[in-house]
């Protein structure tokens, strides 16, 4: 089972863009888990992740290991290039 | 975009601007060893404001030039009156006033920034090359010649790859446009705008989105449109000011520098989304937001729109790449005042609100939020950069490129 973990934010306009694609491709991806987390409600797990300074940043999971990271903003196009290589 | 591509799109960057070094006035001077004598016949009144400018001005270039000889000529006198009445007629001028200047085969009615910047071109012009001097023609009753007339322009310049271009074509309306889109797609404020919008969303009530959304957008509009009118009249003041000038210009520079290294760096990195910076502010704004969108009652939320809209663009205001404070310089060079000030001002503002505008009207009817905010914001750094790096020199060593003609 492969989990995305998306941290976003509010103010964020590229995480409103990328929520979608992120969640429409795990739709189509059997096997794949979408967990959103907030970048100002939870700190400590944004801590946890060590995400950097820029946002959405999205982490491939698996088994409690990290296996990628993708950050920003993606084409659709890009993000299955991206996460494709993961299944 | 990889490291490659990053070098490239900077060494193209930079070719571009050796292209803008590489500017020059068509009416060239080139260097002589010895300069030509040049004369400046130069009409005034007694207490006439733009007359003392001149003569301060006329001042200034003697002290530099050994071959520059200036005349003066109240009008107070009567033979005088009736000399400016005559070299009027020569010159076909309809506008009979002072100061009126003449110098080599040209004429100059008043004295403004344009004008102070013609003059230093025609007496460099005719200081480098040979020239007939229509007023001593005229004091010396020989015949005027339609060939006498200097019909050079003081406003055509030779770009590289595109050949010579008379400044003045290019409208100020057009640039008010271009300026206006480029700095609306910054998405500076556009994130708040987006918030909004998916947080009304929610309530599938169509009106509410409008009002709230639409009243948002008309209180940014307004918001900058008294800015811009604030920074011009402050700029008017100031105008005369070479020192604030090339102040604006340095300004102009750095902001265009970093927003290119913005934009790059982001390509470089491939982390093209939201820096997690001044994230307080936002997280304030963003909870200042949801207090409205979830508001019962739909006057408070309109009263709590406007408040907000006149917060977030105050707060991002530093933000923008300093494009409005450019274009109120522009105006203000042009001598742009009253209702043609409002007029251009309001024009900026309109393209802009357009962005916005389009975002606000997709996700009214779509009720979805497009990502076309985010892709033209992507490019706004880039081309917001390039705009300031081009104006900022312009404005420090090209000022006269600046003055353009009406629509």
């Amino acid at each position: 089972m492969r989990q995305i973990v998306l941290i976003t934010a509010v103010w964020c306009p590229s995480c409103l863009i990328m929520r979608p694609r992120y969640q429409d491709y795990v739709k189509r991806h059997p096997g794949w888990q979408f967990t959103e987390i907030d970048f100002d409600e939870s700190p400590n797990i944004v801590k946890q992740y060590g995400v950097g300074k820029t946002l959405p940043a999205a982490i491939v999971v698996s088994e409690g290991k990290e296996l990628a990271r993708v950050v920003g903003e993606q084409s659709v196009k890009e993000l299955e290039k991206n996460l494709d290589g993961y299944e | 975009m990889n490291k490659g591509k990053a070098y490239i799109t900077t060494l193209s960057l930079m070719t571009a601007l050796g292209l803008f070094f590489s500017i020059k006035p068509v009416a060239t001077v080139s260097a002589a060893e010895e300069a030509f004598p040049v004369n400046v016949y130069f009409f005034s009144a007694p207490g006439c404001g733009h007359c003392a400018a001149e003569k301060s001005y006329l001042d200034e270039q003697t002290a530099l030039r050994d071959n520059l000889t200036v005349v003066e000529y109240g009008i107070d006198e009567p033979d005088h009156l009736t000399m400016l009445g005559d070299i009027a007629a020569i010159f076909s001028e309809e506008t009979v006033a002072t100061p009126f200047t003449v110098i080599g085969g040209k004429h100059y009615v008043g004295f403004n920034a344009a004008v102070e910047l013609s003059l230093t071109r025609a007496i460099e012009r005719y200081s480098a090359n040979a020239h007939v001097d229509i007023m001593a023609k005229y004091l010396a009753d020989e015949p005027i010649l339609a060939t006498d007339f200097d019909t050079t322009s003081d406003f055509e310049y030779d770009l590289p790859l595109i050949g010579i271009v008379d400044v003045r074509d290019v409208s100020l309306g057009i640039v008010a446009v271009i300026l206006g889109f480029i700095d609306g797609i910054n998405p500076c404020a556009m994130w708040v705008l987006l918030f909004l919008i998916s947080l009304v969303l929610g309530s599938k009530d169509k009106k509410r989105i409008w009002l709230i959304g639409g009243l948002f957008l008309l209180t940014s509009g307004v918001f900058y449109f008294l800015i811009m009118m604030a920074w011009l009249k402050t700029i008017e003041l100031l105008i005369a000011q070479t020192v604030f000038q090339i102040i604006i210009g340095a300004l102009a520079l750095l902001a265009g520098a970093y927003n290119i290294y913005s934009f790059v760096k982001a390509r470089v990195k491939k982390e093209d989304g939201c820096e997690v910076t001044n994230v307080t502010q936002k997280q304030n704004i963003a909870a200042k937001v949801r207090q409205i969108a979830n508001a019962g009652s739909l006057p408070v939320a309109l009263i709590g729109v406007m408040g907000l809209a006149v917060i977030v663009n105050a707060v991002e205001l530093a933000c923008s790449t300093g494009l409005p404070l450019v274009f109120t310089q522009i105006l203000a060079v042009n001598g742009i005042v009253g209702a043609a000030s409002i007029f251009y001002v309001l024009l900026y503002i309109l393209f802009f609100m357009l962005d916005d505008l389009l975002i606000f009207g997709i996700a009214v009817f779509t009720l979805k939020v497009s990502p076309l905010a985010s892709k033209l914001g992507r490019y706004a750094h880039l081309i917001g950069g390039i705009l300031m790096l081009a104006i900022g020199i312009l404005m420090i060593f090209f000022p006269e490129i600046l003055l353009f003609s009406f629509l």
